[in-house]
């Protein structure tokens, strides 16, 4: 069983790391003949909207999630409890949903549609949607922030502010960065938002290099310089993890207890902090419901028929192969082959790292000597590339949970390797492997790039079917397609919270058992 | 103010947690300037609540606490903890993680344009608590008895009136334990500052105090007096 695990994982890794090295065969000698074909303007115009683009995103999406964690974890007012539980919601909606819906929504009222399409409102846009990714880790740290340290610091004549500042933020801001970080990426991912937005990143001109001006070359050079931000962002993301702990508790310490908030406060404050659940998802899933229900024609909720059963097809199949492949990476850790394997296991499930067009320029790279490119098995295969550290990183947590006994005492009572996978692990793991699924079939049905540049002539998702209407300036029309995608991920994020994918009601549940 | 005030006067004092008991009812103590005592009690009896009012991390719901003359805590006044100048010892010792040892030695004493009193303090501090060759290291590469040093060493920093111990060495083992209590018995009479230290240990609490009160539901009761003066062990 070893030795097809190990050959099970080599051809994963050949599979995962090959289209970076088609990207790299494609861009770097272009590049290094200066035959790329790309003027210091455009290059200078993407990298710096994308740049601006990240900065602005992440610094609005710090501030809406740092906000919140902040008052959630340190006072107690009413509504907090119903904040807590839809602080997840906007991970549902896709940004560039979002971005279809207010500019419909606000053109409809009036507003001209050159002012809502530029660089600052998507970087709002972004801001609203990426918030919780700063929120779950800021506010899992306050929480278990152990409360003598802020008490010794107001013994040693500090005041609250100040001690937030010398105390608190130093201890937490490994937790904000990982999340800004994570949220950074997914702007640089993204490319139904900033398309729709009409602001030229990296994203854009990968698709318009490939589809518009039919250039590889530059295609690939564009897929990598993403690759290379990316993978930098990644790699900090990584180092700052290896830092977390340092706010963990230390022994028999007591947790924060959350004060009343002041009742002139609350209002504001409670506006402020739910602005992500509201902007970012509850008003305009509202809204796509209105126009769903009034506008939209039978004709229309047919036409989307299809593209749902083929994305349910798609995202449930992505599910399954990542949960596989997740098995399969942490069998392989936990087995303990040796370095060598580990390193293999971590390199091939960076996916994350790669966003969707990056992939899926690869892949087409990669593919087309095989005449491969538009078909189910290329696309399913990038969604296993993107989204194997979702089944990675969650299975691990999960089983790093079980103590080894339990498995040692399985063998001892004379189960072979796998039969202690099959009887204990396995069954112990099952909360673990049901996020796995979920989470994997929630961002495939969000994903766009990878499903545009690699799907098959005349395949639809919802996704997709979404951006073509919207691409042709359809907007009331994406209204059906845009709805079911709502639903069908917040119908997601609400069952992996059940099975504790986000650990809020956990944290919170220590933040309130204080007393002593 | 009284004319010659003791350190601590609790008068009557009630606390409980939220909807639950009373933990404190109607307590009354004094601790005379540099007089140590000792607390000891079951666990969960109320004595680390009876520390966390004395220091202003708890607002009472009846009495009055003073310190030196001063009202502290009463129904219409709350001193908040940064102007109590009452030092405090956690079960947990609370070592800031991110600041290197002497910074946290030197966290309560920042005060702009007395850089060089600071220093020499914080040297004076690391000499008594044998903490010299760690001044620069971080608290995640320091034993347990090195973190109660720093933590025993921070909070006699500011010079508090009141040092308050939160079973503060029930950690260490016991050789280790007596050291580190040497230490802190030292440095208090240097420093005159009086003590109050919580314990479910008898024997540690005998040796460290001058009085030693025992806490039964809410109140305190005598348990055994020493004879060797505030100046003790």
């Amino acid at each position: 069983m070893n030795l097809l695990v190990r050959f099970f994982i080599i051809i994963c890794a050949i599979v995962f790391i090959a289209p970076i090295l088609a990207l790299a065969g494609e861009a770097l000698p272009a590049l290094f003949a200066s035959q790329a074909g790309l003027s210091q303007d455009l290059l200078m115009r993407y990298a710096g909207n994308s740049i601006l683009l990240l900065l602005g995103s992440v610094i609005g999406a710090v501030f809406f999630g740092c906000f919140s964690a902040y008052l959630c974890s340190r006072f107690e007012f009413a509504g907090r409890r119903l904040l807590l539980l839809l602080s997840v919601l906007p991970l549902a909606v896709p940004s560039y949903l979002v971005a279809y819906t207010w500019v419909d929504f606000l053109i409809a009222q009036g507003v001209h549609g050159g002012a809502l399409r530029n660089l600052p409102v998507t970087c709002l846009i972004f801001s609203l949607c990426l918030a919780p990714y700063v929120f779950l880790p800021t506010y899992g740290a306050l929480t278990q922030f152990s409360a003598s340290l802020s008490e010794s610091a107001r013994l040693l004549g500090k005041g609250p502010v100040r001690v937030f500042f010398l105390i608190e933020l130093p201890l937490v801001r490994a937790a904000v960065f990982t999340g800004a970080l994570l949220a950074g990426m997914e702007v640089l991912a993204d490319f139904g938002t900033v398309d729709f937005m009409a602001v030229d990143t990296w994203s854009t001109g990968i698709y318009r290099s490939w589809f518009g001006y039919g250039d590889r070359t530059r295609a690939a050079l564009f897929s990598l310089l993403l690759f290379v931000f990316s993978g930098t962002l990644l790699f900090a993301e990584a180092r700052l993890r290896e830092k977390k702990n340092l706010a963990g508790r230390g022994r028999s310490a007591s947790l924060v207890r959350r004060r009343p908030l002041p009742p002139a406060l609350w209002l504001p404050c409670f506006l402020l902090a739910s602005c992500p659940v509201l902007l970012g998802c509850l008003l305009p899933s509202f809204i796509l419901l209105e126009s769903s229900l009034t506008d939209a024609t039978p004709q229309l909720w047919t036409s989307t028929l299809a593209p749902a059963a083929t994305t349910l097809m798609m995202a449930s199949s992505a599910g399954i192969m990542v949960l596989l492949l997740g098995v399969v990476f942490v069998y392989t850790l936990r087995l303990s082959f040796g370095p060598v394997w580990n390193s293999i296991v971590r390199l091939a499930s960076l996916g994350y790292a790669l966003p969707g067009g990056v992939i899926g320029i690869g892949f087409l790279i990669l593919l087309a000597p095989f005449s491969m490119t538009g078909s189910i098995t290329g696309l399913l295969l990038a969604y296993c590339v993107r989204f194997a550290t979702i089944g990675v990183s969650t299975i691990e947590a999960g089983w790093s949970a079980i103590p080894r006994a339990y498995e040692e005492q399985a063998r001892l009572l004379g189960r072979s390797q796998g039969g202690v996978l099959h009887s204990v692990s396995l069954p112990l793991l099952r909360k673990s492997l049901a996020c796995v699924f979920i989470l994997t079939c929630i961002d495939v049905i969000k994903e766009l790039p990878a499903t545009m540049l690699l799907r098959p002539f005349d395949f639809e998702t919802l996704s997709i079917r979404t951006y073509n209407l919207a691409s042709d300036e359809r907007l009331s029309e994406t209204a059906p397609s845009s709805l079911l995608m709502v639903v069908l991920s917040l119908a997601g994020i609400l069952l992996a919270s059940r099975f504790g994918a986000f650990s809020l009601t956990q944290t919170d549940q220590n933040g309130s058992t204080h007393e002593k | 103010m009284k004319s010659n005030p003791s350190a601590l006067e609790m008068l009557n004092v009630s606390f409980g947690y939220g909807s639950t008991k009373s933990t404190l009812q109607q307590l009354s103590l004094s601790v005379g300037s540099g007089e140590r005592v000792a607390i000891v009690g079951a666990s969960g009896i109320g004595k680390s609540s009876l520390l966390r009012v004395v220091a202003g991390l708890e607002k009472i719901s009846s009495g009055e606490i003073h310190i030196h003359g001063d009202v502290v805590s009463s129904a219409e006044q709350f001193v908040p903890p940064e102007k109590r100048r009452v030092g405090m010892v956690f079960q947990d010792w609370a070592v800031f993680p991110h600041l290197n040892v002497f910074e946290n030695i030197a966290f309560g004493l920042a005060r702009r344009g007395r850089e060089k009193l600071e220093q020499q303090r914080v040297e004076q501090l690391l000499e008594e608590f044998e903490l010299k060759d760690l001044a620069n290291r971080l608290p995640s590469t320091l034993s347990g008895g090195q973190l109660q040093r720093v933590a025993c060493a921070r909070a006699l920093a500011p010079k508090p009136e009141i040092l308050l111990l939160d079973e503060a060495f029930s950690s260490l083992d016991v050789s280790l334990r007596q050291r580190i209590r040497q230490q802190v018995l030292q440095a208090l009479k240097l420093e005159k500052a009086s003590c109050l230290l919580v314990t479910h240990d008898h024997d540690e609490a005998a040796e460290f105090a001058d009085r030693v009160l025992e806490m039964r539901d809410g109140r305190l009761f005598d348990s055994v007096t020493r004879t060797s003066g505030s100046d003790g062990a």
